[in-house]
């Protein structure tokens, strides 16, 4: 109960950020994607919660507050996090190495997900432009590498 | 089937319905909840607040219609100025459209015979001299402005009395020519129309003398007048009628 109430507090913190940089930078292309990395980050470090009720809940606020349409960022998030994982499930080594390849693989899905889906018409959305999503990806998982070691998690394998 | 499967199905399930019902959802919600709010602040009972709120946009809508008949009836009352003379009515005519013409085009007025309009009948406006009325239909007729090449007018200068005969050149400039050299007009005076020709009523204003400058033979002086009506801007002209040629 205690990891979930910090959990969920992680999580409105990632999605508060998340929204402020979107509207300040801009949106999918520009902002850095923080939300997805950090459930990733919670689902391998607590429970698989963080993948499903944590993106799905996530996601709905996150659309909400970017008036969205409402389940786009639910949708996207839960696939493209799912899809990681099922793709790296024999991996295994230290905390940062798995995080960082399931956090890439998890936002490059998420965000073909949701480019696909909020696009209108539906698929329409993709074009030079999509490339984008690759150094807003990279640059926040430069800072990730750092936040096990913050947390004292550092010698966690799996 | 595991259960973190079942829960990945469900909530992609969820998010899936949402995508589809989410907005008129939001819509609706949105409207009700908006509705909610903004009766917190507006009853919708007659009270004196919002009483006096329609009362409020009631009489601004009451100004505003008031304000532009003002704008309306000082226009008439300076046009109607011209008019107190004896034996002459005036009506008041809006200029339909302007039809391509080889200066500035011919007026083309919403008033015919049936409204009592003849040609020859003089047309101004609220600035001044506008033109003639040339032919007449039974609901419109054709105004040729001053600024035509087929138009002369007698003129004669405010000040000095300089006497002339206006017609126009290129340009839609007037020019007043066979002015007598002894007589010493200067520029910046008003133009207007004088006793002699018997087609124009005596003290219209036809414009300002720009410049003086010699006439083509040399015994005489030529003034260059820069019209008092902008023509590109006439909405209105009034229509000078005599009772003589009325009846």
């Amino acid at each position: 109960m205690r990891d979930h109430l910090s959990g969920w507090l992680i999580v409105a913190a990632a999605v508060v950020v998340q929204f402020l940089m979107e509207v300040t930078l801009g949106r999918v292309f520009v902002a850095p994607a923080i939300l997805v990395p950090v459930l990733v980050y919670l689902s391998l470090l607590y429970s698989d919660y963080w993948s499903i009720e944590g993106a799905m809940w996530s996601g709905l606020v996150i659309d909400l507050l970017l008036h969205q349409p409402p389940g786009v960022s639910s949708i996207a998030m839960l696939s493209g996090i799912a899809v990681a994982g099922k793709l790296l499930k024999s991996t295994t080594g230290v905390l940062e190495v798995v995080f960082v390849f399931n956090a890439l693989l998890a936002s490059v899905f998420t965000d073909i997900v949701f480019i696909f889906l909020a696009a209108r018409p539906v698929g329409s959305g993709f074009g030079a432009q999509t490339l984008l999503v690759v150094p807003r990806i990279v640059f926040v998982l430069l800072l990730f590498p750092g936040i096990p070691i913050l947390l004292g998690r550092k010698n966690r394998e799996f | 089937m595991r259960n973190r499967d079942i829960r990945l199905i469900w909530n992609i399930a969820a998010a899936i319905v949402l995508l589809f019902v989410g907005p008129p959802l939001l819509g609706v919600g949105g409207s009700i909840l908006g509705a909610k709010f903004a009766s917190l602040f507006f009853s919708d009972d007659a009270s004196p607040e919002s009483g006096y709120l329609s009362l409020s946009v009631k009489l601004m809508l009451e100004n505003a219609e008031l304000r532009e008949m003002a704008a309306k009836s000082r226009l008439y009352r300076s046009m109607l100025n011209y008019t107190r003379m004896p034996d002459v009515t005036a009506l008041v005519g809006r200029v339909m459209y302007r039809s391509e013409g080889l200066v500035r085009g011919d007026l083309i007025v919403d008033r015919g015979s049936d409204h009592g309009v003849y040609p020859g009948a003089v047309c101004i406006t609220s600035r001044g001299l506008a033109g003639i009325v040339t032919s007449v239909d039974a609901t419109s007729s054709t105004v040729v402005p001053i600024t035509s090449p087929s138009i002369h007018v007698s003129c004669i200068t405010a000040t000095t009395g300089s006497l002339g005969i206006l017609g126009s050149q290129s340009g839609g400039r007037l020019r007043l020519e066979y002015v007598d050299s002894s007589s010493k007009p200067e520029t910046g005076e008003t133009v207007l129309t004088s006793r002699f020709g018997g087609v124009y009523p005596e003290g219209i204003v036809v414009g300002r003398v720009e410049s003086v400058s010699e006439g083509a033979r040399g015994l005489d002086l030529s003034l260059e007048v820069s019209p008092a009506v902008d023509f590109e801007r006439v909405n209105e002209v009034l229509i000078l009628l005599s009772e003589e040629n009325a009846q």
